[in-house]
């Protein structure tokens, strides 16, 4: 499904410059439930976002789906975080002014549905999180796990390869932890493939494989 | 549809700052109102000057004798100046560029005019055919005075429509009719109508040398009125004039009160430098408010995409391309742009509909209006504007770095 072939990553910081990630090789199966774990700032977003085609990286090939990730344009990027890729994010990042339904409904509207397909697709999604009720509040209506909620049938809305979930229970209490990581467990047995970073030794037991990532480097 | 689609983002992004996006939409709908009511209001006065200009040729030229006014060859100042028909034959020969050369004759006062049994005061006039140039005379029907009855002295008259009106019944034809002018019988052989208002429709016109026979044979006449060929309108005619009719009068040729001259040329440039004036004093105020107006868009834009840069990193995460934001803020900036522009565009309109409607009776000012070319003009004007003045905060929001974005508070 996707495979890293050492990659480096480093950030400039005026003249010098700071390796973030080195030589990272790491294949990742379809189907895989994968816990990616370290301490803070050994580089585990900084990896997501490589995953997400978010960030870019300096050396080495990232192949997704048999394809190399490798100098796109912003335009073709933005097509396959659309279309390939589902992120959820530790602080939800739902847009205030739009309404459960219509942040659902956004990524559907950039892979150009027509209002009433998006609008049935975002309301089939929200129902199997559990959220019919709420199609129509906006997120400040909502509980921290209820947003997330919403943030997931957002990273589901156009079916992505991939799910990539960053801290996902970072923000939330022990219970709404278990709900969001028991809609996790559904996606996977339904087929989905996901990595999720996790500081959480528990969250990362009720995943398949964990990958152990300290200052950059795969351990 | 993607248009449409937008609207609620756009709607949001500006009610987020209600104050500021009315300010910068202020601006914009005072550019547009501006523009449109000083245009409008600039129409009016145009053709309110113009209809002056309407009633006489604009290249005429007006003699008329007066009083000297400063002593000379022993002749003292105040003595009478009456112009003759010998002066206009003088003038024929020795100045160059004119066309239309006519006397007027005048009774002093309203005769009374019969037909029938029918009477009416009227003003009588004994003209050339030129007059009917000078004085922009309308024919109706028939014919006017031609240079065969001046020639032959023939006793035809021309009659303005207010004498048709008095002196004929509803659906009599005048032509042909003989009239009755002051005990002398005259065959009506046209009829005129003149923008000069009313005054002029209460004239009949005879030819020079018939109404001199009929009524006064003196060589005076009270007009002396000429055009001028295209090519001779900077030609000093004032000057030219004075110094032919002081020889001839014996007058001082430094004397300007001792003839009447107006010049409807050298008045008529002044009227046409004016509106120039007026029209790119207009166009730069206008331009120049909306401008201001158009940069604040720019600035309220641009504070806008900053403030939500991390809305923007969500949408990209999401899938937004570039361009799709760039649209995004794009069709913001033109739906400010548009929205406050049209309502000043409405706004102008109908001020300058009302200034119609109230119908002031002011001299110089009539009929203003917006016409069709301004409204579309400034339509125009804040499409392209609306769309350049997005176009700085649009490109820098379509560039913004996802994770960077995604990481601003
Ligand atoms: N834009 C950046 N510029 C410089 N350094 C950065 C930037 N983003 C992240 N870093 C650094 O990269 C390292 C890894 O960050 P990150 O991937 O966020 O760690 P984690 O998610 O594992 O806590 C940190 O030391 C962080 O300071
Ligand atoms: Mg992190």
């Amino acid at each position: 499904m996707l495979r890293l072939i050492d990659l480096q990553k480093s950030y400039r910081l005026g003249q010098t410059s700071i390796a973030i990630l080195h030589q990272i090789n790491l294949s990742i199966e379809s189907n895989e439930f994968i816990a990616l774990m370290g301490p803070s700032g050994s580089g585990k977003s900084t990896l997501l976002n490589i995953l997400g085609i978010l960030d870019d990286y300096d050396q080495g090939e990232y192949w997704l789906d048999g394809t190399l990730m490798k100098s796109l344009t912003e335009t073709r990027a933005a097509q396959y975080r659309n279309r390939f890729i589902g992120f959820v994010f530790q602080s939800f990042n739902l847009l205030s002014h739009l309404t459960a339904l219509e942040n659902v409904a956004l990524p559907l509207r950039y892979l150009g549905q027509s209002l009433h397909e998006r609008t049935n697709c975002s309301k089939s999604l929200l129902t199997q999180m559990g959220l019919e009720g709420r199609f129509h509040h906006l997120p400040t209506e909502l509980s921290g796990g209820q947003r997330q909620r919403v943030a997931i049938a957002r990273a589901l809305a156009t079916r992505p390869r991939l799910i990539l979930a960053d801290e996902p229970t970072g923000n939330l209490d022990s219970s709404a932890s278990r709900e969001i990581l028991d809609v996790f467990s559904t996606l996977h047995r339904d087929g989905a493939t996901i990595v999720l970073v996790t500081h959480d030794e528990e969250v990362a037991r009720r995943t398949q494989r964990t990958v152990r990532i300290r200052d950059g480097r795969v351990v | 549809m993607a248009f449409l689609d937008h609207w609620r983002d756009i709607l949001v992004g500006l009610r987020r700052h209600k104050l500021r996006t009315f300010l910068t939409a202020f601006g914009v709908f005072w550019g547009i109102l501006m523009v449109v009511v000083l245009l409008g209001i600039g129409k009016g006065l145009e053709r309110g000057i113009s209809q002056i200009f309407k009633d006489d040729a604009f290249n005429s030229i007006w003699l008329h004798g007066a009083k000297a006014s400063i002593p000379y060859a022993g002749l003292n100042p105040g003595r009478p100046i009456t112009l003759t028909i010998h002066d206009l034959e003088a003038l024929r020969v020795s100045v160059p560029g004119i066309e239309n050369l006519t006397p007027r004759k005048q009774l002093k006062t309203e005769i009374p005019v019969k037909f029938g049994r029918k009477t009416g005061a009227f003003e009588i006039f004994g003209i050339y055919p030129g007059n009917q140039v000078v004085e922009r005379t309308i024919l109706l029907e028939g014919r006017l005075i031609n240079p065969l009855d001046i020639v032959e002295a023939r006793r035809v008259a021309v009659i303005g429509t207010r004498v048709v009106e008095i002196l004929f019944g509803e659906g009599e034809d005048p032509i042909g009719q003989r009239i009755d002018i002051h005990g002398t019988s005259y065959l009506v052989v046209g009829t005129f109508t003149d923008v000069g208002g009313e005054g002029e429709l209460r004239r009949i016109y005879l030819p020079f040398s018939a109404f001199q026979r009929s009524f006064d044979p003196s060589p005076e006449i009270e007009w002396l009125i000429f055009t001028v060929k295209d090519g001779f309108h900077s030609y000093p005619y004032e000057d030219r004039i004075c110094t032919l009719l002081a020889d001839r009068h014996h007058f001082s040729p430094l004397d300007r009160g001792a003839l009447d001259i107006w010049n409807v040329i050298e008045d008529y440039k002044k009227f046409q430098s004016l509106f120039l004036g007026i029209h790119v004093f207009v166009i730069a105020v206008g331009l120049g408010t909306l401008f201001a107006g158009l940069v604040g868009v720019t600035n309220v834009m641009f504070i806008a995409v900053k403030e939500r840069t991390r809305e923007i990193g969500i949408r990209k995460a999401l899938g937004a391309t570039p361009r799709t934001i760039l649209n995004m803020i794009l069709q913001e900036a033109l739906m400010l742009t548009l929205v406050s522009g049209y309502l000043g565009l409405v706004g102008g309109i109908g001020f300058i509909e009302l200034l119609r409607s109230i119908e002031i009776e002011v001299e110089y000012f009539r009929d203003p209006e917006v016409d069709l070319g301004v409204a579309f003009g400034a339509l125009f004007v804040l499409i392209i504007g609306g769309v350049a003045a997005g176009f700085i905060p649009a490109r820098y929001a379509a560039r913004i770095h996802p994770i960077e974005a995604l990481r601003h508070e």
